[in-house]
């Protein structure tokens, strides 16, 4: 029996341009970042669920992280996310340093050369010491809410987290050969968050400090980009679905009576919005039901 | 009949974005329809919340539901759980909150009680999304806790400096903007104006402060903090003439509502506004009235940070023993606090204080209390600063390779931190200390390395300026070619005065 997931990419249609830049972007190599825009509905979460399919056929390594009003990732939740679906034993010198700033129990080591930040010395730790961690993956304790001491801002936490975060991505890039980041609904990134991904994560794509990686940046709208980062990005800004692409949908939906006729219907009462075509479809379907 | 026929009488209902999932709603059996509606007013909902949300429904039918719901097209799937869609969960959460009936009340009290019962560590992600979940919650069960709750979490985000989080926060509640009562609508502007003074923006929060004061129904407490922050943001950018203008509004008001929680904060952040602006005696009857008030409250946070600027206004006024005083009373107040960011800057002070002083051996153990609690707090740039500051206290200890260590780490952590402008001035000093002792090469390297920071702070000024310090150390030492001329023309005037006199004499 086919999965959810399986029938929506079937019913997939349209969007053929953007998955072959999207495939051009991975074979190629040029380019890094894929920023996808448009409206509510206009199929997005669909788009970036076809991507990932194809880097599940390519065998890539990816991780997925979607925004919502419960799920609001920052900047320190992004990390962690990368690193659980990468692989954490890629990430241990970030990992230590997490704790550091996030575990009471645990007292910070500050080194001449952040950079390069010291492992807490002597500190105990799934019965071994980060000191002779050697094959031994240090375990991130997840706390969220930094040290009790009032006033430090985020941003000091934040610069020895990023720089800790992209040495050790960029080494499991060079390790593992290409990963894919795939970012969804975006517009609930908060300010602070969106001023990361694109002032560290972009940048380092752009500077050349993260090779072999891979973004999909994915909401309403493409976020102001400085003209470095847009030399390396491809864009793709989702419109109204055409009739007959409307046509193809109501077709692998199961109304095989459906031609031009009907899709004109629905671009009038729905000006191509995918998620409203989708929902009226649902309307009629279960109208059919109650009938038979 | 066609079936055209009846799509196009079925699609002919439709009008507006939202009509579609309405239109969803009517083709479903009344019972689904109603349970559809219930899914809106969570998040998301796995099969317990699901389950949570229609207690009357046997749970094999309610299993039955939750995946015939997932198959819809506004529904999202996530990993463990489902969603609406953004607009259809808007649409719908909105026609409960115009309905605000008693069902909704009531489903809303369930979810409550289950984020309540919530297992999760606490600060692990688990709890703060439990803790959030149960306060957008609470705001449909009951509006006043709910919005206290909110302020609560709210603060604690802001105290940590996790700015993004109280963003998230804000937008939960404004979910809610259609039934909030007046007062709390200003309660959470007033939090939003907050936000935008935490991220230094500080044209559009004084915008938004003043937008607060001007809601009639706004709480006193809150219009005495609008007044007082409208000040503080003056006096951040220095404009002490409308600061002391807005603090004293915010102290005429405590003290007419006889607000006594309030009054010493307002008292004391009007004191360092006049003493910054050099009016010390004005600054020092406010701070002593500050301190007199937060006693009688036993304010203890209030005290400690009022002798902590006394100190300084006695320093800055030249009497710097009883600056030390102060700064000592000040300690001994936030010792039960355990405030060990706080501490290490009164710490700083002292350090300072003793420096002025020349009692270099006392300042140096000040610093050195004040680098242990800052690293113990992770203050990594607090730390740089205080770095910064044992610079000249070493310097005069004659312990020339202590000072070159503490302007070394000094300038690595203002790098990494990419405070540019802070790591030039440090870099700069590493170069005129290293003048001293060390080689050519490596104070040409400080000195270009500070040049190259001051041009990434964008202060063209002082790159140029250390460019010419930097001039004048390479230039070979040598006297100019006028001071030879002039040596020799001397020379000459004082052998031919010889020669004429022995001339003459003869």
């Amino acid at each position: 029996m086919p999965t959810e997931l399986e029938i929506r990419l079937a019913e997939f249609v349209d969007r053929d341009t953007e998955m072959s830049r999207f495939c051009g972007m991975l074979d190629s190599g040029t380019r890094s970042i894929m920023f996808v825009s448009g409206g509510g509905g206009y199929g997005k979460s669909s788009l970036l669920a076809r991507m990932i399919h194809e880097c599940a056929l390519r065998d890539l390594r990816k991780s997925e992280i979607t925004w919502s009003e419960t799920q609001n990732h920052d900047y320190l939740g992004i990390m962690r996310r990368i690193r659980d679906d990468i692989g954490v034993e890629y990430f241990q010198n970030f990992t230590t340093v997490v704790n550091q700033f996030t575990d009471p129990s645990i007292r910070i080591t500050v080194a001449a050369n952040l950079s390069n930040i010291e492992v807490a010395h002597g500190l105990q730790m799934e019965g071994s010491t980060v000191g002779d961690v050697g094959g031994i993956i240090v375990k991130d304790n997840m706390f969220v809410v930094p040290k009790g001491d009032r006033s430090i801002p985020e941003s000091e936490r934040m610069i020895p987290l990023t720089v800790a975060f992209l040495q050790n991505l960029a080494a499991a890039a060079l390790k593992i050969g290409p990963i894919a980041v795939f970012f969804d609904a975006v517009e609930k990134m908060t300010r602070e968050t969106s001023a990361w991904v694109v002032g560290e994560l972009f940048h380092a794509v752009q500077t050349g400090t993260l090779r072999n990686i891979f973004f999909v940046h994915c909401g309403r709208e493409k976020p102001i980009v400085d003209r470095f980062v847009d030399s390396i990005a491809e864009e793709a800004e989702l419109g109204p679905l055409k009739a007959e692409d409307i046509v193809l949908y109501l077709q692998k939906r199961g109304m095989k009576e459906a031609n031009l006729d009907y899709a004109e219907l629905l671009l009038v009462a729905t000006k191509g919005n995918p998620l409203q075509i989708a929902t009226l479809i649902d309307a009629v379907m279960k109208q059919r039901q109650k009938r038979t | 009949m066609s079936s055209f026929a009846d799509f196009q009488r079925l699609i002919a209902q439709t009008t507006g974005a939202d009509a579609t999932v309405e239109l969803l709603l009517l083709q479903m059996e009344p019972a689904a329809a109603k349970h559809f509606r219930l899914c809106a007013i969570p998040h998301q909902f796995d099969l317990s919340v699901f389950k949570l949300l229609m207690p009357e429904v046997e749970p094999v039918q309610a299993e039955r539901r939750y995946q015939e719901f997932s198959c819809l097209s506004p529904v999202v799937n996530l990993t463990d759980a489902l969603t609406l869609h953004d607009q259809a969960r808007r649409f719908l959460f909105d026609q409960w909150l115009k309905e605000n009936s008693s069902e909704f009340k009531m489903v809303s009290e369930r979810l409550v009680k289950h984020f309540e019962k919530s297992g999760a560590v606490q600060n692990s992600y688990d709890y703060a999304y439990a803790r959030r979940q149960r306060m957008f919650h609470m705001v449909g069960h009951d509006q006043s806790t709910g919005i206290e709750e909110f302020e609560k979490i709210f603060r604690d985000e802001r105290i940590k400096g996790r700015l993004g989080e109280c963003e998230a926060l804000l937008a939960l509640i404004r979910e809610y903007d259609f039934i909030l009562t007046q007062a709390h609508t200003s309660i959470v502007l007033y939090h939003e104006a907050r936000l935008w003074f935490e991220r230094r923006d500080w044209s559009h929060a004084e915008k938004l402060f003043r937008a607060v004061v001007a809601i009639d129904s706004l709480p006193q407490s809150y219009r005495i903090k609008s007044w007082n922050r409208i000040g503080l943001l003056f006096a951040k950018q220095r404009c002490w003439k409308d600061a002391i203008l807005n603090l004293e509004r915010a102290v005429r008001l405590a003290k007419e509502s006889n607000d006594v929680q309030m009054l010493p904060f307002a008292l004391h952040d009007l004191g360092t506004a006049y003493r910054d602006s050099g009016e010390l005696d004005r600054s020092r009857r406010l701070l002593q009235e500050s301190i007199h008030l937060a006693e009688k409250m036993q304010n203890t946070s209030c005290i400690a940070a009022a002798y902590n600027s006394l100190g300084t206004l006695e320093r800055r006024g030249g009497d710097i023993r009883r600056g030390i005083e102060h700064y000592k009373t000040s300690l001994e107040y936030l010792r039960p606090l355990h405030d060990h960011l706080r501490t290490a800057q009164v710490y700083n002070n002292l350090g300072a204080a003793y420096a002025d002083l020349g009692e270099w051996e006392t300042s140096k153990e000040m610093y050195k209390k004040s680098l242990d609690l800052k690293t113990e707090a992770g203050d990594t740039i607090g730390l740089a600063r205080t770095l910064s500051n044992l610079i000249p206290v070493y310097q005069h200890l004659f312990r020339l390779p202590d000072a070159i260590a503490a302007a070394e780490k000094a300038t690595s952590i203002f790098e990494t931190l990419r405070d540019p402008f802070s790591a030039a001035v440090a870099t700069r000093n590493l170069a005129k200390i290293r003048r001293g002792t060390g080689t050519t090469a490596e104070i040409r390297a400080n000195y270009l390395r500070a040049i190259e920071l001051f041009r990434d702070a964008k202060d063209y000024d002082q790159a140029e300026a250390t460019n010419k310090e930097l001039y004048s150390y390479s230039r070979p030492v040598g006297m100019p070619g006028w001071y030879w001329t002039a040596i020799v023309f001397l020379l000459l005037v004082v052998v031919g005065f010889v020669a004429w006199h022995l001339l003459t004499a003869e």
